[in-house]
């Protein structure tokens, strides 16, 4: 039997990894987080009307982000926000990023406090036309997100060319850039760094990386939604083990086993 | 209908004291195959979803009989650790159970309970450069220990020959919230001690 444990643990499969945008893992504090588009973006190339770049948000959020019973992270539409200075055709640069904030000067994009979408036709945030979407928090509390900003590519027309599902797709990934993660090398996984044939749900490093950010704290069967705070058991990173937990649950086991002997016996007296 | 199944049930409970119950025993061993999210989970970039996943799991547990054919059954299972990018992150499922079982028939017994699921992750730190379009950007690994606990409502169906059980064991999250509902299970092989 051990050597049969032992072979399953060894056998136990090997696997790509989620990553984040920055290595503090930054997260937005609180779970409800609202995406909006801002109210005076406009899109002729990416071949959106603001009203139906609109409408692939909640899509987006429905079908992927929200379906994760492991994570408390609920995102929701907040409609359109008010405007953000420079969204069109600004410079988007991270707050730690000096070099892009001293060259751009005044066309910096302003910070958001909510995750905000918008089209923009400066190809400088882009790096090439192939470039579907890019994606920075650009404003934050402490480690904690404050709000993101995505850009969708309007100085190309490659938005314009996918399919519906692809767009809900692409939106669903750079929020997965606004909310803390980072690109993996799983080709099933969302957070893939380009679009697949078909993306259909989560990959399982999706699923993973947002319940690591965002993870539920007891849900009371789906009643209570979790606590907002995330539970961090260990200040020395990746130090210490849970397995504590299961020596904990194997003594109850233990005492269970040994109350049943001792009722045993008390019949069996009993019953002499 | 429901009236027929409320006599089919009926029957059945008022006719299980009069057969031999399946024996009584006191501790079982679980060895498993978990599959998380059944139908949920994209496993490749075509849009297939996951059905089967590979994820062994064992398990200890107790049946402690209430009357005849009715039995409570903790267990705790331990989905074994899965590594990604070589051990960056180590992944592994703790589920602490309760059901009630009722054995149907002298082979068949029906489980139902809860789970409290505990989700653990522990980063080891460290970036990789992955792809970011036109080039390659870093990107970094968890560094810490986080768990996310749920409440599953759990239902099995288990068949008893002589000392072995094989089962199919669901558990069902976010039951009263539709949008995260989500449906994982455990195919069991049993070993029971006692009698």
């Amino acid at each position: 039997m051990i050597q049969f444990i032992a072979l399953i643990i060894f056998l136990s499969p090997l696997a790509q990894a989620y990553t984040f945008n920055n290595n503090f893992e930054s997260r937005f504090k609180d779970k409800n987080v609202s995406v909006s588009v801002d109210e005076l973006t406009i899109c002729p190339n990416a071949g959106l009307t603001v009203y139906e770049l609109n409408e692939l948000i909640q899509p987006a959020v429905d079908k992927f982000w929200n379906r994760v019973p492991t994570s408390n992270l609920r995102l929701k539409s907040g409609g359109f926000s008010i405007a953000t200075t420079n969204i069109n055709t600004g410079r988007l640069c991270a707050p730690t990023d000096t070099t892009c904030i001293t060259t751009a000067g005044a066309t910096v994009i302003a910070p958001v406090d909510e995750i905000i979408i918008a089209c923009n036709s400066n190809a400088l945030n882009f790096g090439g036309s192939n470039v579907i979407a890019v994606t920075i928090p650009n404003h934050f509390s402490g480690k904690n997100i404050a709000g993101a900003v995505i850009l969708i590519n309007e100085s190309s027309t490659i938005f314009s060319t996918l399919s519906k599902a692809d767009k809900i797709g692409v939106i669903a990934h750079e929020i997965g850039h606004a909310i803390g993660l980072g690109h993996t090398k799983d080709t099933s996984a969302l957070m893939y760094y380009k679009t697949v044939d078909q993306r259909s749900a989560l990959g399982s490093d999706d699923i993973r990386g947002v319940s690591y950010l965002y993870p539920m704290q007891v849900d009371g069967f789906g009643l209570l939604g979790g606590c907002a705070t995330i539970q961090n058991n260990d200040e020395n990173p990746g130090a210490k083990s849970p397995f504590w937990q299961m020596g904990a649950s194997l003594a109850v086991m233990i005492l269970l086993i040994e109350l049943r002997k001792l009722l045993k016996r008390s019949q069996a007296r009993a019953a002499a | 209908m429901y009236r027929n199944i409320i006599f089919l049930l009926l029957g059945l409970l008022l006719g299980a004291p009069a057969r031999a119950a399946a024996p009584s025993r006191s501790l079982y061993l679980n060895l498993g195959n978990h599959t998380e999210f059944y139908n949920a989970v994209q496993n490749n970039d075509s849009g297939g979803l996951r059905k089967l996943d590979f994820a062994p799991t064992i398990g200890v547990g107790l049946v402690f009989p209430v009357f005849e054919s009715w039995k409570m059954l903790p267990e705790i299972n331990w989905v074994l650790p899965k590594t990604y990018e070589d051990s960056h992150i180590i992944v592994h499922t703790l589920m602490y159970r309760f059901d009630m079982g009722w054995d149907v028939l002298d082979w068949l017994r029906l489980r139902a309970g809860t789970s409290i699921m505990h989700l653990n992750q522990q980063g080891r730190g460290g970036s990789t450069k992955e792809n970011n379009g036109n080039g390659t950007s870093n990107f970094y690994y968890p560094s810490e220990n986080r768990s996310s606990l749920n409440n599953t409502l759990d239902f099995g169906l288990e068949g008893l020959f002589d000392q072995y059980g094989v089962r199919l064991q669901t558990y069902t999250y976010s039951v009263f919230k539709k949008e995260q509902r989500q449906i994982s299970y455990t195919l069991f092989f049993t070993y029971y001690w006692g009698k």
